[in-house]
């Protein structure tokens, strides 16, 4: 298909949507309606069909035009207001909006031919009978989309934007308008513009940057040279030359003041740029939010439930990029509130309740925090229920359930695979619902929380920081290299002092006594300095674990501008995001919970429960007599042992099953001992794995090597018959 | 649609729409660049851009086969060795000079480059090459009797690390 074309079959894709979702609105809200309010709502349909049904003419797509035709015809006798629309209507009108986006999508793939399924459709609604049977909702509808912002260009404008009035907004309303902003029918403009815009002018601001660091660079040059003269000046310099050598310094003061100075604005400037592009990149969340109105309603009417949502403060912004991540959990939450939280109408009846049910959000900005409350007012969690579900399902013994307070036991629903629902539904029942939604507002820098009154309702309270844009981090050097820690995975930082010429290897937070780990060698990073026995501590958290990191140089905290990682870096499992330092350096933001993983924290219980699990350790030794004797005594003394044959060997099983421990001779064919420990310290998973070399060799040249490649211990045989290679195992593994 | 409406539709488009010039380059003139004694090249619309290499992060726990990453033009863009991406040693490719970047619709990376050799216009008759054949490369021109391997951007972003 030609491109113009498609450009604007593009803006016809966004029109549709945006007259799609000001119709479902309308007619979702004339159930409630009453006649007059009905005659207005009816209106709306009317302008917003007609609008789809002219567009569709003009690209001659002949059958959605027949559809809106249909949706006009079918609504014809409603449109006084005088009666509701008959109940299968609605549901069908909402299913011919859904496909009519799938139709133009279709012509925008260069499929011409007629969708049978809109024919289908239109038939539907232009035969009365079958206008009348009430008809089940469409399953599960993908929920209208977030306006998309298209551009394009006319040929009265030149700045590359499409102007649209605001009373033209999809919703019907006048958004936009400012309190007392003039009179009655006053409209603000708005201005549309893409996305892809918008990231053009964040580089464009990235290459002025990189202007700003060689003014820097230049305005330091003009610094040094000036010294440079001033020094001349204080030496021996002939008076022949004195006062040129005078005028020229005086010269370059002025020139690297007046650098200095430009430099400065172009900062202050660029960060008020900066500013203004972030701010550009807020959208209402009302974007999101809107759509749960059709869903909930779907929803509640396919579980033979009425429900209304609602929904106040959807005009606070938030970055585009954090809406997009908070649409899934919201999602999720709404389905929950139908499924779990409102009652069946004869139910709420019963209980006293209006037949419909309520559910609500509430959103609010306060600080760089927003505060987001979703809640029903339905049954509530009975948590005597969940108590019993929980013991039934074996996610916890009958003590440890009974420990639990009310508001421990509602926090099960986060847990994984544990659900309340009696049988599957489409959507609930798989207890994949509210521990997802925990981890998605967790990726955000959020968190989650539940309160209930049983009888009354039930509220989720998501709190998330106001922007993705930046973040609070803790930088830190290792090996080198600068590194980024989300403040909140920081539990605390310290400088450790030793009281020896050996560095301490443990940490008291509180009378938690932690292990330290070597934060350079968890990252794979090159050239640590271990040598020094004073160095500072930070130690990291996630989810009740603890672990303590030997940094080289704490930083500082500092609030950084966040950047995605392309996909091949998202696959380096430490990293979440990048930042941008103000220098034009990147430093990278670290998982916490993944290098907890890889140092191997556990939480206090988990590390009981490993304890007690046998540790694995892989022998490596070609001589069969001493891989049996290895075998033989670190399996009585309670260890699983796998052995390997060469060093080859062993490392295939460390890939494939992993291990606790290594013991491997140094002197193997092909793949020696030392080898294995330099391939196993190069492979990002291994990296930490305690290796202990056994050798017959006993020079310093050879402890040497070992401690060279990156073995943790090296056992001679004499020493071995002494017990030094069991004290070793059980040393290093904690035991 | 009838050919009468597309006609009119086009013509209105056209009057809406902006041409894009960089389309109309010869697929022939590439951007040639020396790696490791091998000449490389690229097809023109599919870089996007080059610059000196400066403040390189190192990723840490990365594979060795992607050197660091650079912000460019206000994305974080990945440095990768070509020697190093098909499993050959390579030493001293953080201290290559300059990076050319590949692009293929949405995506980038940066290929580092020891000499950047500049536009050329390649005869694009088929060499013999008794190399390894090697994931991203498309095929081998001719630069006066010196092979060329032209790189494609759509290959190598089929190799499942840089895929997204």
């Amino acid at each position: 298909m030609d491109d113009a074309i498609r450009q604007v079959l593009n803006i016809f894709q966004d029109e549709l949507r945006e007259n799609s979702l000001a119709i479902t609105d309308a007619l979702i809200q004339i159930e409630r309606a009453d006649a007059a309010g009905r005659k207005t709502l009816m209106k709306e349909v009317f302008r917003h069909a007609h609008t789809v049904k002219g567009n569709a003419g003009s690209f001659g797509l002949q059958d959605l035009e027949e559809l809106a035709h249909a949706i006009e015809t079918a609504l014809t006798p409603f449109r006084d207001g005088q009666k509701k629309p008959t109940p299968g209507i609605i549901p069908t009108v909402l299913e011919a909006l859904d496909r009519g986006a799938k139709r133009v999508a279709q012509a925008m793939a260069g499929n011409d031919e007629p969708d049978p399924v809109i024919q289908s459709l239109a038939a539907k609604l232009l035969n009365p009978a079958a206008a009348a049977t009430p008809n089940p909702p469409p399953s599960a509808p993908p929920p209208v989309e977030k306006p998309k912002q298209e551009e394009v260009r006319t040929k009265e404008e030149t700045t590359g934007v499409h102007r649209r009035r605001a009373e033209d907004e999809g919703t019907g309303e006048v958004s936009g308008v400012q309190p007392g902003g003039g009179g009655q029918g006053a409209q603000t403009e708005f201005i549309r513009v893409s996305m892809a815009r918008l990231g053009a002018l964040d580089r464009q601001l990235d290459d002025l940057r990189e202007v700003r660091s060689a003014l820097e660079h230049h305005s330091e040059s003009a610094r040094r040279l000036y010294w440079g003269l001033e020094a001349t000046l204080a030496s021996q310099v002939d008076e022949t030359v004195r006062d040129f050598v005078k005028s020229l310094r005086d010269q370059v003061q002025v020139l690297f003041r007046g650098m200095s100075n430009d430099v400065g604005e172009l900062s202050s400037k660029l960060s008020e740029a900066d500013d203004e592009l972030r701010g550009l990149r807020m959208i209402p969340v009302r974007g999101i939010l809107a759509p749960l109105k059709r869903s909930i309603w779907e929803h509640a009417h396919s579980a033979g439930k009425q429900g209304r949502f609602e929904m106040s403060g959807a005009d606070v912004a938030l970055d585009r990029k954090l809406l997009e991540e908070l649409k899934d959990p919201l999602m999720h939450l709404a389905r929950n509130a139908v499924d779990h939280g409102l009652e069946t109408p004869e139910e709420r009846k019963r209980a006293g309740k209006p037949a419909e049910g309520l559910i609500w959000v509430v959103v609010e900005q306060r600080g760089s925090t927003v505060f987001i409350t979703f809640a029903d007012d339905g049954r509530g969690v009975d948590v005597v229920k969940v108590r019993a579900r929980a013991i039934e399902r074996g996610v916890l013994s009958s003590e440890d359930a009974a420990k639990l307070t009310e508001d421990g036991v509602r926090e099960l629903l986060f847990s994984s695979g544990f659900s309340m629902a009696q049988s599957l539904s489409k959507t609930s029942g798989r207890g994949v619902g509210l521990d997802v939604v925990r981890e998605n507002i967790g990726r955000l820098g959020g968190k989650v929380s539940i309160r209930s009154t049983l009888g009354k309702g039930t509220q989720f309270l998501v709190e998330i920081p106001l922007t993705l844009a930046t973040t609070q981090a803790l930088l830190v050097e290792a090996a080198g290299t600068v590194l980024a820690l989300p403040i909140v995975s920081v539990t605390a930082s310290t400088y450790l002092m030793s009281d020896g010429a050996k560095a301490a290897s443990k940490v008291d937070l509180n009378g938690q006594i932690l292990q330290i780990h070597s934060f350079a060698d968890v990252l794979g990073l090159q050239g640590a300095d271990a040598s020094k026995s004073n160095f500072p501590v930070i130690v990291l958290s996630d989810a009740g674990r603890k672990i303590a990191f030997r940094v080289d140089r704490l930083l500082g905290e500092r609030e950084v501008v966040v950047r995605p990682i392309p996909p091949e870096l998202t696959a380096v499992p430490h990293l979440t995001a990048a930042a941008a330092l103000g220098d034009g350096r990147l430093v990278f933001i670290l998982n916490a919970k993944a290098l907890l993983e890889a140092a191997g924290g556990v939480t206090p219980e988990a590390r009981a429960e490993k304890i007690s699990a046998k540790k694995r350790i892989v022998v490596a030794d070609d001589s069969i007599t001493t891989r049996s004797l290895h075998k033989q005594v670190l399996e009585s003394a309670g260890f699983s042992v796998r052995t390997a044959s060469s060093g080859e060997d062993a490392f295939r099983i460390l890939i494939s099953e992993g291990a606790d421990l290594v013991v491997s001779d140094v002197n193997m064919p092909r793949l020696d001992g030392l080898g294995l420990t330099r391939k196993i310290r190069k492979e990002r998973r291994l990296s930490a794995l305690p290796i202990i070399l056994v050798s017959s060799l006993d020079s310093e040249h050879d402890r040497k090597n070992a401690e060279e490649a990156g073995a943790s211990a090296y056992v001679t045989k004499q020493e071995y018959q002494k017990g030094e290679l069991l004290r070793l195992v059980k040393g290093f593994l904690f035991l | 649609m009838s050919g009468e409406a597309e006609s009119i539709l086009k013509q209105r488009a056209e009057a809406l729409a902006l041409t894009d010039q960089s389309a109309q380059v010869s697929d022939h003139v590439l951007v040639l660049f020396l790696r490791a004694g091998q000449i490389y090249g690229i097809r023109v619309g599919e870089v996007e851009g080059g610059a000196r290499l400066r403040d390189l992060s190192v990723v840490p726990g990365g594979p060795s086969w992607i050197v660091g990453a650079v912000q460019h033009r206000g994305r974080v863009l990945s440095l990768i060795d070509l020697p190093g991406f098909w499993g050959q040693e390579t030493k001293g490719a953080a201290d290559l000079p300059s990076y050319v970047v590949l692009t293929n619709r949405s995506r980038q990376v940066g290929i580092l480059v020891e000499d950047l050799m500049g536009l050329h216009n390649i005869d694009a008759a088929p060499v013999p090459y008794e190399g390894v054949a090697k994931i991203g490369i498309a095929d081998v021109a001719r630069l006066r009797k010196r092979p060329v391997l032209v790189l494609s951007a759509r290959s190598l972003f089929s190799d499942p690390r840089l895929a997204s």
